[in-house]
């Protein structure tokens, strides 16, 4: 053999791998320290509809000629109209349904309503904290699944794909390379997250942020670690890819301790992490449905939503660096059947129940029990709702007519635009802007519903105005922009020229 | 010539290939007597004729079983032309993308993955024409539905952009120059036109839908006694015109699709090199060696001024050769800029290429369904950002660091968690088959540093990206040894002892390193 044995060197001094300065980073409140490794203030949670939600369905025209078209585009698929009709069909399955939920009126003074079982959303609505920005979405609606979804998630209408909104965001907030600022909670890597610089976890359950080892875990986890922080050393020049996986590899060993069980570590050795920690009842497992161990309105609530929405809540009053945050709901790809067994109703009803939980669950201090932090480690208690940003979306709505006569067979069809809601304590409340006419749809699409804003101002207002990302940079051509213009007519023919924001934030 | 010895054999078959166990490796290098006849060797693509994943006529084959059929040749090639061939046939899959996410049925492609092995290696200009008429291609980029007068520029834009030309010229440093253009927005509508009025259509003598060209849907201007071509670049040497009742091909080509083809592989830069040669070239420069720019171009001990002249010598072997793909890629196997420390440093491994290599370097089979209590390994890949057969998007896999961030390298460590405790069903490890560290079996007092090193070197960790540091290696011994470095281990039963524990738990470490994700 040619090569001689044993040939170990040693490697050269730490080359700094400094996170750039960025004219806008954030900083530790009151001080000019900035935002390295703590948690920021500012949450988002998104909640994706997987499918295509039908929007016309779940916020719909209540009087007036929209509403006298919708009963005869949709003859078994309308929602009512009365408080005595809302009884009637939804009642006996949802007994909090007894009323038409109206959001009051749009820009042309026409009025909607939130669909009859989103009671406890539409409380939000009432307390001025839940905004309603109608018709969002993009020129050329694309009917694949997929690629409209690659559209949302780029902004870019022509659908290429590459690194999304939230990841570029991410970029320009100067997230360094041993933060993980986002976790994903359905298991998959959503490209639309995914930073350059900063990780985020994907995970469906807690304990998948364990060391992987089989046995011997302490002593395994400090070798993988010490051999991290060598590569981690090295020049950063010679060995770009090689020096920053070793940063990744400290980052990710060190900061999923914070999360699940390990012995070593984090401020206090004990059994739990601090997020697990709010997650086990007295005896140190699970507690039924993953409740938190505190009182929260989210405890009780029985869907896949909502306890992803208690792992979300757990992840953030832990305090260990997370503030953004991905959930999501599957089943609106209603083709057929769309009513029937109160399908698309039970779903908004999920929807409601977990995300206006989780709304409470932020409005609302919470009593931990024992010394209310992890160790030496605080909690958050206090009432987080101001902090807070929830959005909704799903990759597009669905046709206005419903597509088949019988009642139970009824669906809608792949479209354009939908109604999307933003919620949370600095939200202003209200319908933003004109829900699309349902006579006016765009040229040549005859059952589609014309885009009113665009998602590039939709998600640009919570880039520019929540995070702090200056409307100069959020739509452009080239690479510093957070979304690519692409002109692009649209069928009507009016052509997106820059960021407008939306005021459902100021 | 780069001389051939063992740490450059190594570093060929990892990247060419798989990757091999250091027995294997010693058996390569004793084969061949330089590093061309060993190239020549594995770009022969011979070896056992490799059946599709998915029958023609099956169309209930599943994704999982696709993926597992891909992944199981890939660690059983057992010549180093197979392997080869697998790694050669995942470029292609990353480059000429289709992706299962439009498809109702799978099968689609295995007839694509067919049709890449099949005549892959060969004239590139051959492949794009059989290409555009391969029913996953149709489907994937909107072929079927390019008809006359209701032209979808979905084909066109990526054959330009993605396929054969790249949106930009090649630069000095190897990157794309975004001064220079190589194409407009007209020629991506001009192509899709001129590829208009291929159709899927279901032969059953065949068994399966091929696409086939139907002139009523091809969109050009049908006035018979004025037939004005279709336009393509702006220098003029492009024009197809569809005249009286027959298409005018140019004399020679087969097709519509063949006839705009013969345009694009004229296309030169401004240097007057071929930019289907170059694009290609910086394209299989990056798959195989490094992603251009270079960190230090003069480091690479190149005979050329730039990257870019390196990338225009492979480019002149591809049109010399009739666009062959394999001359190019022979080009760059055969360079010394692929045999310098740049090269053996700076890729990140795929998803693929960690799961295979590691199990390729300590002799475990699979049958491509799990790994000790892994998942089904297609979804251990997907776990890890690669799903088989289903790219993000037409621009396929974005490789280099956008395959790692915490998610996705967690989910690599708990891979090598799994390999490390692999001890039942077929892809159990056997430590007698592993050349390092067979001869330590047996042995009741094994020194701790001799165990180390032997599975440092069964894993070809002592030769790269970058040779373990001390600190890494006393972190090792430091585990194995129990914090004692003059320990010694009970290696006398290969299913007892410090075998089951310690050999195993550094096969596991090894694999949980920065250093093992980088080639």
């Amino acid at each position: 053999m040619a090569i001689t044995r044993r040939q170990f060197i040693k490697r050269g001094a730490l080359a700094t791998a400094g996170v750039a300065a960025s004219p806008y980073m954030r900083m530790v409140p009151g001080t000019n320290v900035a935002w390295a490794a703590g948690p920021g203030n500012k949450i988002v949670v998104v909640v994706q509809m997987n499918g295509g939600n039908d929007g016309l369905g779940t916020i719909y025209p209540l009087s007036g000629t929209q509403r006298s078209i919708y009963e005869s585009i949709r003859p078994t698929l309308q929602e009512p109209d009365s408080d005595v009709a809302v009884a009637s069909k939804y009642s006996g399955a949802f007994p909090d349904s007894t009323a038409v939920l109206s959001v009051g009126l749009d820009d042309d003074l026409e009025e909607y309503a939130l669909h009859p079982t989103m009671t406890r959303l539409h409380a939000i609505s009432q307390a001025g904290k839940l905004a309603i920005s109608p018709g969002v979405h993009y020129p050329h609606s694309n009917h694949s699944h997929f690629r409209s979804e690659v559209i949302w998630y780029t902004g870019d209408p022509i659908g290429n794909g590459g690194q999304g909104w939230f990841g570029k965001t991410l970029d320009k907030l100067a997230f360094g390379p041993t933060q993980v600022p986002v976790v994903i909670m359905d298991g998959s890597l959503n490209p639309v997250y995914t930073p350059t610089t900063a990780s985020l976890f994907a995970i469906t359950r807690l304990n998948q942020l364990q060391f992987p080892a089989n046995g011997e875990t302490n002593a395994k986890r400090d070798a993988v670690l010490a051999m991290h922080g060598d590569s981690a050393a090295l020049s950063s020049v010679t060995y770009p890819e090689l020096s920053k996986i070793g940063q990744t590899g400290q980052a990710t060993i060190t900061k999923m301790e914070e999360y699940y069980k390990s012995g070593n570590g984090f401020p206090d050795s004990g059994n739990a992490g601090p997020v697990e920690a709010l997650l086990l009842n007295g005896s140190g497992s699970y507690s039924a449905n993953n409740d938190l161990v505190y009182t929260s309105p989210l405890n009780g609530v029985s869907s896949r939503l909502a306890r992803d929405l208690r792992h979300v809540a757990a992840i953030i009053r832990a305090d260990v660096g997370a503030c953004y945050f991905h959930v999501d709901i599957g089943g609106f790809d209603s083709h057929s059947g769309q009513a029937k067994s109160l399908f698309h109703a039970g779903l908004l009803h999920t929807l409601s129940e977990a995300v206006g939980a989780f709304y409470e669950e932020l409005d609302q201090s919470v009593t931990l029990p024992g010394s209310g932090g992890y160790g030496s480690h605080p909690y958050k208690t206090g009432n987080l709702i101001n902090d807070a940003v929830i959005v909704t979306f799903s990759e597009f709505g669905r046709t206005m007519a419903q597509n088949a006569s019988g009642a139970n067979e009824a669906g809608t069809d792949h479209a354009a635009s939908a109604a999307q809601m933003v919620l949370g304590g600095a939200v202003q409340g209200g319908i933003f802007g004109t829900y699309p006419k349902l006579d006016n749809p765009p040229a040549g699409h005859d059952n589609d519903l014309r885009y009113e804003h665009d998602v590039r101002d939709f998600f640009g207002t919570i880039i520019n105005r929540w995070l702090g990302v200056p409307a100069g940079e959020i739509a452009g051509n080239g690479s510093s922009f957070v979304f690519p213009l692409t002109p692009t007519l649209d069928d009507d023919g009016r052509n997106y020229t820059g960021y407008t924001p939306i005021d459902f934030l100021l | 010539m780069a001389v051939w010895n063992y740490e450059n054999a190594a570093h060929l078959l990892k990247r060419a290939g798989f990757g091999a166990p250091p027995d294997k490796i010693q058996d390569f290098l004793d084969d061949f007597a330089s590093v061309e006849e060993a190239v020549d060797s594995m770009l022969s693509f011979k070896g056992k004729k490799s059946k599709p994943p998915a029958k023609k006529d099956d169309s209930t084959a599943s994704l999982r079983s696709m993926q597992r059929w891909w992944i199981k040749r890939m660690v059983k090639s057992k010549r180093p032309s197979d392997a080869a061939r697998e790694k050669f046939v995942l470029f292609l899959h990353d480059h000429l993308v289709s992706g299962a996410d439009k498809f109702d049925e799978y099968r689609w492609l295995s007839y694509q993955n067919r049709l890449f092995r099949n005549i892959g290696g060969g004239s590139f200009k051959t492949l794009m024409r059989e290409f555009n008429r391969d029913p996953a291609n149709l489907i994937y980029l909107d072929g079927i539905i390019n008809r006359k007068n209701n032209i979808n520029e979905n084909w066109g834009r990526e054959v330009m952009e993605l396929f054969c030309l790249g949106v930009f010229q090649i630069g000095d440093d190897g990157a794309p120059d975004p001064a220079k253009e190589n194409y407009s927005e007209s020629d991506v509508q001009n192509l899709a036109r001129a590829s208009s009025g291929w159709v899927g259509e279901f032969q059953n003598n065949k068994g399966q839908y091929i696409g086939v060209f139907e002139i009523g849907e091809y969109d050009a201007d049908n006035n018979p006694g004025n037939p004005a071509p279709i336009e393509l670049f702006d220098d003029g040497i492009g024009g197809f015109a569809y005249s009286g009742q027959n298409l005018r091909f140019d004399e020679g080509v087969a097709d519509t699709v063949d006839d705009a083809l013969k345009y694009i592989f004229e296309k030169t830069d401004d240097g007057g090199n071929n930019q289907v040669g170059m694009f290609l070239a910086s394209k299989l420069w990056t798959w195989y060696a490094f992603p251009p720019p270079s960190v230090d171009f003069a480091a690479l001990g190149s005979a050329h001024a730039n990257m870019k002249a390196m990338f225009a010598t492979f480019a002149l072997e591809f049109v010399n050769a009739g666009f062959e793909i394999k001359s190019l890629i022979r080009a760059i196997l055969t360079s010394d800029e692929f045999y310098s420390a740049e090269a053996k440093s700076r890729t990140v491994k795929s998803p693929a290429e960690y799961v295979v290599q590691m199990l390729r370097a300590f002799s475990v089979k699979t049958n491509g369904k799990n790994v000790g209590d892994s998942n089904d390994l297609g979804r251990v890949l997907d776990d890890m950002g690669m799903r088989l057969f289903e790219p993000p998007n037409v621009a396929g896999w974005p490789g280099g660091l956008a395959w790692i961030n915490a998610g996705t390298l967690l989910e690599r460590m708990d891979f090598a968690k799994d390999f490390g405790g692999s001890d039942f069903g077929s892809s159990r490890l056997r430590f007698k088959k592993m050349s390092k560290i067979a001869p330590l079996l047996g042995n009741a007092a094994v020194v701790v540093t001799d165990v180390v090193d032997a599975v440092i070197e069964q894993g070809g960790f002592d030769l790269g990206p970058v040779p373990l540091s001390t600190v890494q290696r006393d972190a090792l011994i430091n585990y194995a040894g129990d914090g004692n470095p003059a320990a010694t281990l009970d290696l006398s039963s290969e299913f007892t002892g410090d075998v089951e524990t310690k050999v195993r738990g550094l096969i596991s470490l090894l694999y949980q390193t920065a250093e093992s994700q980088v080639h």
